[in-house]
C-alpha cells in the first residue's frame, strides 16, 4: 500500500467538478484509492464521498492506493492535485 | 443503463440536469425532465411523460425522480410507475441525482436504494470550520 500526503493548492479546493474529475481518474485503476482528511476516510472512486470531505484550499489530505497498479494510481492522483485538477488556478 | 426522468415543479428538473452536467463535465445520456408549472393541468402532461419513459428505457428500466412527495409533479410521477420496471423516488436534490448517475449501470433496485441514500447523505449541516477554511483560502 502506498500513502502520500498532499496539499490542496487550487483556489476552489476539492469542489464538485474537481471531485468528479478525481473520481473519474481514480476509477480507471484496479487498485483501491482512498482519501483521508481530518480522520474521515472515503473511497476516492465515490464522488459523493469525496465531496463530503469539503476540503478547501490549504487543507492537506492523505491519499492511499492499494492494488496491482497502486503506483500508477498514486502518480495519476497526486498529479491531479499538483495540476489543480486541470483548472486555471 | 437505467433511464432517468425528472418530474418537478417549474424549471427545477432542467436546472438539476444543468448542474449535474456541469459537475460531471458532460451531458449524461438518457436523462430527461418534465417541468410542471402553475398553468399546467398536471395530468395533461401524462402522455408526454409516458412517451419519455418509453424513450428512456433501453430495457433496464427507468427511475423517475420527483421533488415534493404528494405534490402534483410527484402525483404525476406515481402514475408512471410499474414496479420492477419504472420506479420512483421523491425528494430529488443534486446529491441524489449525481449518485444516481454514478450507479445507473447497476440494477434498478440498487439504483433506487442509492437514490434514497444519496439524497439523505447529501443533507449535511455545514461545520463552521469549512467556511473559515474557504475564507482564508481565497
Amino acid at each position: 500500500m502506498l500513502q502520500r500526503e498532499v496539499e490542496i493548492i487550487n483556489r476552489l479546493g476539492l469542489h464538485a467538478r474537481a471531485s468528479a474529475r478525481l473520481t473519474q481518474v481514480a476509477s480507471q485503476f484496479k487498485s483501491g484509492v482512498w482519501i483521508t482528511r481530518n480522520g474521515r476516510r472515503v473511497n476516492a472512486k465515490s464522488i459523493m464521498g469525496v465531496m463530503m470531505l469539503a476540503a478547501a484550499k490549504g487543507s492537506t489530505v492523505v491519499i492511499e492506493t492499494e492494488g496491482p497498479d497502486e503506483e500508477e494510481a498514486m502518480g495519476a492522483i497526486t498529479g491531479l492535485f499538483a495540476t489543480c485538477f486541470g483548472e486555471d488556478d | 443503463m437505467i433511464g432517468i426522468l425528472l418530474i418537478t415543479h417549474g424549471t427545477l428538473g432542467e436546472s438539476l440536469i444543468h448542474c449535474a452536467s456541469h459537475v460531471l463535465n458532460k451531458r449524461p445520456p438518457r436523462l430527461s425532465q418534465v417541468g410542471v408549472t402553475a398553468q399546467d393541468d398536471p395530468f395533461s402532461l401524462l402522455p408526454r411523460a409516458r412517451a419519455l419513459v418509453k424513450e428512456l428505457d433501453e430495457g433496464d428500466g427507468v427511475l423517475v425522480l420527483s421533488d415534493l412527495y404528494g405534490s402534483s409533479p410527484a402525483n404525476l410521477a406515481a402514475r408512471l410507475l410499474a414496479p420492477g420496471r419504472v420506479e420512483g423516488v421523491a425528494g430529488v436534490n443534486l446529491p441524489m441525482l449525481i449518485r444516481v448517475l454514478t450507479y445507473r449501470d447497476k440494477p434498478l433496485q440498487t439504483v433506487v436504494t442509492k437514490a434514497v441514500s444519496g439524497g439523505c447523505d447529501g443533507v449535511v449541516r455545514i461545520p463552521a470550520l469549512v467556511v473559515n477554511n474557504a475564507a482564508t483560502g481565497s
